[in-house]
């Protein structure tokens, strides 16, 4: 597959769904469509990375060199269960409502 | 007496403390400002009347008790990003419609010792992903200069509410540019602190390792006040960092003699419109008259920033916005199973740009694509680190533009996302590295459109950005707000 310039295509349609599907993210048709295109672009673009030898360089995961943060172990009031709990869109009591994870065998 | 809309939160607070105006006033002709003119520029989400009265109440009862506080009174809109306890918080994202959080943020927390009156909700782009807040799934919200512009994003609503005048002050947050690039299409200031400077917790996260909150204002005095408010050590972020905040008033009004500004070749090169090279060359001759020297500095990878930038980027928010499933908060859309009602629900909840990143995001995270993206950009991001730690060496401050453009026309870009992507180009460098910089109102393009000037500092050197800045806006004294909202 070629792109709109005529380079190999850096992803396919079936790519998008399947990642869309990691992502638990259902798309429209034309969605996958212009997705495809415009991530195709985008990836071709970050090649340009690839132009670096990074081979000895360490990687940022955080810019701040900040070891873990720990505090005293003193026990402290948390928020309320019912306020931690009140924007679900279903509940049931203080719980979360969700459909069946598991098929329950009749 | 000079308008109340031109006024400083320090002259605003002297007259309330000599009761020339009381709270509930001043409240008052905010609201009445963005009844007058918010219908057209759109950058409030929802106005709270109510609550901001009841705020204003309270606080002119604090005045006349004798209490103190640095806003004790004072009212500002804020970015609907910030959890606010009780009120409608849904970072512009159909997926938080309703949402209203328990607890507040800290920032929200220290906004309300400090006595604040909360106004109402910016607009932003969704989930803070945009560059012009056309992302926005509520509304688009229109540049105070120019109607038929853009007002930059992400925190575009809080720009162009405190350019109309339609708020004293605001915060915003910073991820690749969305505190400076609108700061700078809107002719007003804005800093983005280094990272860990301003608690986190609260603030709805986007990529966390390069989000930062800061305030947008219409003067450095303002900018300095407000940034002194919310910086700070908080235990609740384990990213702030546990450093004292220094007397950053203290700072304006100091001489720049001596002081050394570095002037990066990288950020030089084609694509830069002409009225913003000249305003950047002349903002420098402005500053080399007042005794600070210039340096030529490198700064080599910038070129691989944009890059690198939305590989981190997309790779943090895929993963912080997995939350937003139909359980815990928001909307829900039923499917015929548990994986059916997720992906229902984000199918509904999510707008365009966010699902691209998203789906980006997981891409770049995705077994067998890790290295090549995600690990090969931490790397980059190393040595674009380094490139500032290099260039500090040779001097103190480093001068650029914000933005290679002035404001570019509603739906210029919309539809050309790697476009969108490339015109934050001279501000993705600093989150890449956690520096902080401000932007700061430096002349007028041919149409009379803002443009704006990039101090970058080394960490935690803030009170150093506010010294220049002070001092430039002194001798340039340019316009902030423009003249058909002076009224």
């Amino acid at each position: 597959m070629q792109n709109v310039d005529n380079k190999p295509m850096k992803i396919t349609k079936d790519m998008i769904e399947y990642v869309a599907h990691l992502s638990r993210l259902e798309l429209e048709p034309q969605e996958i469509d212009l997705y495809t295109e415009q991530i195709d672009r985008i990836l071709s673009y970050m090649d340009t990375l690839n132009s670096l030898d990074t081979t000895h360089i360490e990687p940022t995961s955080h810019v701040v060199p900040l070891g873990t943060a720990f505090r005293d172990d003193i026990v402290q009031d948390s928020l309320p269960v019912g306020d931690a709990t009140q924007n679900a869109p279903r509940r049931k009591g203080t719980f979360f409502e969700v459909p069946p994870i598991i098929e329950m065998e009749e | 007496m000079d308008s109340i809309v031109s006024m400083t939160i320090r002259d605003l607070k002297s007259l309330l403390k000599k009761r020339q105006i009381s709270s509930v006033e001043l409240t008052r002709l905010y609201l009445d400002r963005i009844r007058r003119y918010d219908g057209v520029i759109q950058s409030y989400l929802s106005v709270t009347e109510e609550y901001a009265l009841k705020m204003a109440e309270e606080a002119d009862k604090r005045i006349q008790r004798g209490d103190d506080g640095y806003l004790l009174g004072v009212p500002m809109g804020i970015k609907d990003i910030f959890c606010t306890q009780g009120i409608e918080t849904t970072c512009a994202s159909q997926i938080l419609k309703g949402f209203i959080p328990p607890y507040d943020a800290t920032v929200i927390r220290r906004l309300k010792e400090n006595g604040y009156v909360h106004l109402g909700r910016l607009n932003m782009d969704e989930f803070a992903m945009g560059s012009s807040t056309e992302n926005s799934s509520f509304q688009v919200t229109r540049n105070p200069w120019d109607l038929t512009r853009i007002p930059g994003g992400s925190s575009g609503g809080s720009a162009a509410a405190v350019a109309a005048g339609l708020s004293v002050a605001s915060l915003g947050t910073d991820t690749g540019g969305s505190i400076r690039q609108p700061a700078a299409l809107c002719g007003v200031v804005g800093l983005k602190p280094t990272y860990g400077r301003v608690s986190r917790y609260g603030l709805i996260a986007f990529a966390s390792s390069l989000d930062q909150i800061g305030p947008i204002t219409r003067n450095v005095e303002d900018c300095a006040d407000l940034l002194a408010i919310i910086a700070g050590h908080d235990p609740m972020d384990s990213t702030s960092i546990p450093a004292p905040v220094p007397d950053y008033r203290s700072y304006l009004g100091q001489d720049i003699k001596g002081l050394k500004i570095g002037i990066p070749k990288e950020y030089f090169l084609e694509g830069m419109e002409e009225d913003v090279q000249e305003a950047i060359k002349n903002s420098i001759q402005v500053l080399a008259k007042n005794g600070a020297s210039f340096v030529d500095i490198s700064l080599p990878h910038t070129e691989y920033a944009v890059a690198t930038y939305y590989i981190i980027c997309t790779a943090e928010a895929s993963s912080n916005l997995a939350r937003y499933d139909g359980v815990k908060y928001g909307l829900r859309v039923e499917g015929k199973d548990i994986i059916d009602m997720y992906k229902k629900t984000r199918l509904s909840g999510f707008g365009k740009e966010v699902k691209r990143r998203i789906i980006l995001g997981t891409y770049v995270l995705s077994s067998g694509y890790y290295d090549a993206y995600y690990r090969k950009a931490s790397k980059v991001r190393t040595l674009i680190r380094r490139d500032f730690e290099n260039a500090f060496s040779e001097c103190d401050v480093i001068l650029t533009p914000v933005s290679p453009t002035t404001a570019f026309k509603a739906g210029e870009r919309l539809e050309d996302p790697l476009t969108m992507y490339l015109s934050d180009i001279f501000t993705i460098p600093v989150n890449l590295a956690g520096l902080p910089a401000l932007s700061l109102p430096c002349g007028f393009d041919r149409n009379n459109l803002p443009i704006g000037l990039q101090l970058i500092g080394q960490p935690l050197d803030e009170a150093r950005l506010l010294q220049v800045a002070y001092l430039f806006e002194k001798v340039q004294n340019i316009q902030t707000i423009p003249d058909r909202y002076m009224e």
